[in-house]
């Protein structure tokens, strides 16, 4: 487990919040509501499942410290991932 | 085998090795003391010029306290009140804190890792001199009247030019120019440094806490701080040269700046805290006298804390009309974020739980931080929820706020800190810490807890005065109170400091606090004597006798093998043994260097051009001459044998290079800020909406010229490569002549498109379309000129025969970020031509 694959978890991250964020800001401009939502379910369940693989991956690559790290830090991002996504249940698209 | 035996240098060591290891690592006496580079005083003088900033900060918060104490006082007006808050905090976040934690890394992290020193002691010597000239200068600009009155956060339009016509509001943008460039040149130290310069056997997993703090300090300044580069550029252009970033009139966003300068100021409060909570990590298992619960844990919590702060940015932005989903994405971001640092709270309580603390002063400056931290970050939940925020918003329970996370997250750590190494930077301990703590615990908690009520109550902050007869009297009078007690408590650690600290080569001969980290080994200016193979988490705890055998000089590198300052590079995640680097000693030119730039800002700031452009220059050359005499020395000798087996070069190329990795760092600074660059342009585009992308009337050139300059830019790197390739081959003159060729062809290509540009009729002025378009070519001519000055420098030591086949790491760096600069220059040129075709079609 290198250092780069360990961080992985914060790309993931990354990326799922810029493309919520982002795509949200978009959609709204361009008078589209209606696609906030399946945007933000996809991109959170695709980030979700990727998540889960990088930290299944980093078990079984007996890792170390870095693999532990690697688990972590994708434990820490789909939380936030799930956290970020769900106001979208609960609140108008725009 | 016996332990001893396995050791990696034998008993008795040669005659004269400890000796010349000490001559080499003398440090100048007298008035060259300010020519000195090594960390164990820079570190010590950035600390304390950070402590006297901190104080002049004080000083103006007990006027504001003053002019509050009772409504419709008339010590301060009210255009002197706002510069005095302007410059209180703006002093507090980037001349106190910033650099305060930035210090205390400089200071230990070479002692905690048994490094010689930093990797570039010149590069943190010359960053510490920039601040601390520029820094005094920014508080003298209080006593002309010209100080910053924007709020530290210089909100425009307030601050563009029609509602700050004055010098105050380019003082803050170009005055604080010298402490972006000393946070990413601290930020490239301590990066490599900890990446690099671990002892031996030093894995990540075995690395003390505090160094895995200053590691994502340092990698959030990389990213943080582009953001705020960026926007006090576009500001500045707005304000000097009319070019509508800010200005709606002409398609310009306030909320631009906002979105900017939160991308960097919310991570900046973690820039803070981090460090702290680091230190906090070492001083806890030290005095429970047991090892911290939950190591992974908490490296791990650091790492989350550090990327998910960057999700929080608009959490300051609420009351600015975002809609309500966009704010609860960020509004949720903030409550994940709580998470982390809980789990390094919960691990602290744990090791307490675990051990048997010692209620010595620096434990209670942590149950001190403890206390205040967790009351400022249970707020802090609170205003993370959108219809609170949108009703303490401006008021000053915002400002009890932030004290409560800054003062207790940083300002309480720092002091245990304090309380904690000064045995280590001065020889002996410091004594009336329980007055200062109890002094300014209860000062702090008396100033800011009555401005929740007051807040609650309505009274905004920023303004000098408030009506009487609404109930806000008695709050204000118990703040002023506590102000005055908390001022009390500093001027007892002033007095503390006078009477007992004095700064010395550093280390004690025994371990005063029975910690079981690296820098309690017997230390001098080079620190250890050798340097250690490490096996354990907690070395002193469990390395018997590691500390005698480090004095003695078994462990490695006990002497210097090339009669020069040497540190041992080390891989950066197994920490195994690759080269001997050397690093400069004390020198002129960085010192020249840091009185330039400091002068190049601050007589841009009162628009003595020419002045300035002197000082640059001065500058400019003080650097040329010190990357020319300190760097890239080429093989000064063979392998040299440093014990346990190894026998390591003292002159390395390619990627295992400390240089190389520095310029890895730098080149994600820029890239940051050219991704700020895009996020400009882009966030514009959403604000004007595509169909006024570019706005009408406007037209771009032709896809022909921009399609020219990027076969002309892409052929500069291909010149660059067969330089290359010239260069193994033994080429000399050819070498330079291709780097010329290169040079022209980069400058052509991006000549090219900012003349296209112009022809077609795209003026900065007219539009924020056509600002944003310029602000890229600004950003990518700035690099032509960076490159220019590489490529003739790279030149030059060709022709002084200091660059060849062999000794060519001055070449690689340069190739290295040549590369770079090509990049971005087309995804520049994709930026302007490409996405407003793209978007004006979506």
């Amino acid at each position: 487990m290198g250092v780069a694959a360990s961080l992985l978890g914060i790309v993931i991250w990354a990326l799922h919040f810029g493309l919520v964020y982002g795509g949200q800001a978009l959609a709204c401009e361009v008078g589209r509501p209606s696609i906030v939502m399946p945007l933000v379910i996809g991109a959170s369940v695709v980030a979700l499942a990727l998540l889960l693989v990088l930290a299944v991956v980093a078990r079984r690559s007996r890792g170390g410290f870095l693999g532990g790290l690697a688990v972590g830090i994708a434990a820490f991002s789909a939380l936030a991932v799930v956290w970020e996504a769900a106001p979208v249940l609960a609140l108008p698209a725009c | 085998m016996t332990p001893t035996q396995a050791l990696p240098n034998p008993l008795p060591r040669p005659e004269g090795e400890l000796e010349a290891l000490e001559e080499v690592w003398k440090r100048p006496r007298g008035w060259r003391f300010v020519t000195v580079v090594n960390n164990n005083w820079i570190g010590v003088l950035y600390l304390g010029t950070a402590g006297l900033f901190c104080v002049f900060a004080v000083i103006l918060s007990l006027l504001m306290r003053a002019q509050l104490t009772v409504g419709g006082n008339d010590i301060l007006e009210a255009g002197t009140y706002n510069q005095v808050f302007t410059v209180h905090g703006t002093a507090m976040m980037f001349l106190f804190a910033v650099p305060a934690v930035e210090a205390l890394g400089v200071y230990l992290l070479p002692a905690m890792l048994a490094a010689r020193d930093l990797p570039f002691p010149r590069l943190s010597a010359y960053a510490f001199w920039a601040y601390a000239i520029g820094g005094f200068f920014f508080f003298l600009s209080l006593f002309w009247g010209v100080a910053p009155d924007g709020g530290w956060f210089m909100y425009p339009p307030l601050t563009g030019k029609e509602y700050s016509p004055g010098i105050n509001a380019d003082f803050w943008l170009l005055g604080i120019g010298f402490i972006e460039i000393s946070a990413i040149a601290g930020a490239i130290e301590i990066i490599v440094g900890v990446l690099r310069n671990r002892p031996p056997g030093m894995t990540l997993g075995r690395m003390p806490i505090f160094a895995w703090a200053m590691l994502v300090f340092a990698v959030m300044i990389v990213f943080a701080f582009p953001a705020v580069i960026l926007a006090t550029i576009l500001l500045e252009l707005e304000r000097a040269f009319d070019w509508p970033f800010f200005l709606s009139a002409r398609g310009g966003d306030p909320l631009l700046w906002q979105h900017l300068f939160w991308f960097f100021g919310h991570p900046e409060v973690y820039i803070i805290f981090l460090p702290a909570a680091g230190a906090v990590s070492m001083i806890v298992p030290a005095m429970a006298g047991t090892r911290l619960v939950g190591y992974g844990l908490v490296a791990t919590a650091l790492v989350a804390t550090g990327f998910l702060s960057f999700g929080l940015w608009v959490h300051h932005m609420y009351a600015t009309g975002i809609p309500s989903l966009s704010l609860a994405f960020f509004s949720a971001a903030s409550f994940a974020v709580a998470v982390p640092t809980g789990v390094q709270v919960f691990a602290w309580i744990a090791t307490l739980a675990s051990g048997r603390p010692r209620m010595e002063v620096p434990m209670l400056f942590v149950i001190g931080f403890l206390f205040i931290f967790v009351l400022g970050g249970l707020t802090g939940v609170m205003v993370a929820v959108v219809p609170f925020d949108w009703q303490a918003h401006d008021t000053y329970f915002i400002v009890a706020h932030l004290h409560y996370v800054l003062i207790g997250g940083m300002v309480f750590p720092l002091l245990a800190g304090l309380y904690y190494w000064a045995p280590l930077a001065s020889g002996g301990g410091l004594r009336y810490g329980r007055w200062v703590f109890w002094l300014l615990f209860g000062g702090v908690n008396l100033t800011f807890f009555p401005m929740h009520v007051a807040g609650l109550m309505g009274m905004p902050r920023r303004v000098w005065t408030y009506p009487e007869g609404m109930g806000l009297e008695l709050w204000n009078i118990l703040s002023t109170i506590g102000a005055g007690v908390s001022a009390l408590g500093i001027v007892l650690l002033i007095a503390d400091l006078a009477k007992n600290f004095r700064m010395s080569s550093g280390g004690t001969d025994s371990n005063p606090h029975k910690a079981g980290s690296l820098e309690w080994l017997p230390q001098g200016n080079y620190n250890t004597r050798s340097i250690p193979l490490i096996t354990s988490r907690d070395p002193l705890w469990d390395q018997p006798g590691l500390a005698a055998q480090v004095e003695a000089g078994q462990h490695f590198l006990p002497g210097t093998v090339s009669g020069r300052r040497e540190t041992l590079v080390t891989s950066a995640v197994d920490a195994a043994p690759q080269y001997i680097a050397i690093v400069p000693g004390p020198g002129w030119a960085h010192v020249i260097a840091a009185v330039g730039t400091a002068g190049f800002f601050l007589a841009l700031t009162v628009q003595w051009v020419m002045i300035s452009a002197a000082f640059g220059a001065v500058a400019l050359a003080a650097v040329l001459y010190w990357l020319w005499t300190g760097t890239d020395l080429g093989p000064v000798r063979g392998p040299a044998d440093i014990g346990g087996g190894y026998t390591l070069p003292l002159y390395v190329t390619g990627r295992d290079n400390l240089g190389w990795w520095a310029v890895v760092v730098l080149m994600l600074v820029d890239g940051t800020v050219f991704g700020c660059v895009a996020f400009t342009h882009i966030f514009l585009w959403l604000s004007n909406g595509p169909e006024s992308w570019p706005p009408s009337g406007t037209t771009l050139p032709g896809l022909m010229a921009p399609a020219i300059s990027a076969a002309l830019v892409a052929a500069s790197a291909a010149v660059v490569m067969l330089s290359d390739a010239v260069l193994k081959r033994g080429g000399r003159w050819a070498v330079a002549a291709l780097l010329l060729v290169a040079l022209a062809l980069l400058g052509a290509g991006m000549g090219l498109d900012l003349q296209a540009l112009w022809e077609a009729g795209v003026r900065p002025t007219a539009h924020a379309f056509g600002a944003s378009l310029y602000a890229n070519q600004f950003w990518q001519l700035l690099h032509l000129g960076i490159i220019a000055v590489m490529a003739m420098y790279v030149v030059a030591r060709i022709a002084a025969g200091l660059v060849g086949a062999v000794r060519r790491v001055s070449f690689d760096v340069v190739r290295l970020f040549w590369f770079y600069v090509v990049g971005q220059a087309l995804a520049g040129l994709a930026l302007t031509h490409l996405f407003p075709r793209g978007a004006g079609v979506a």
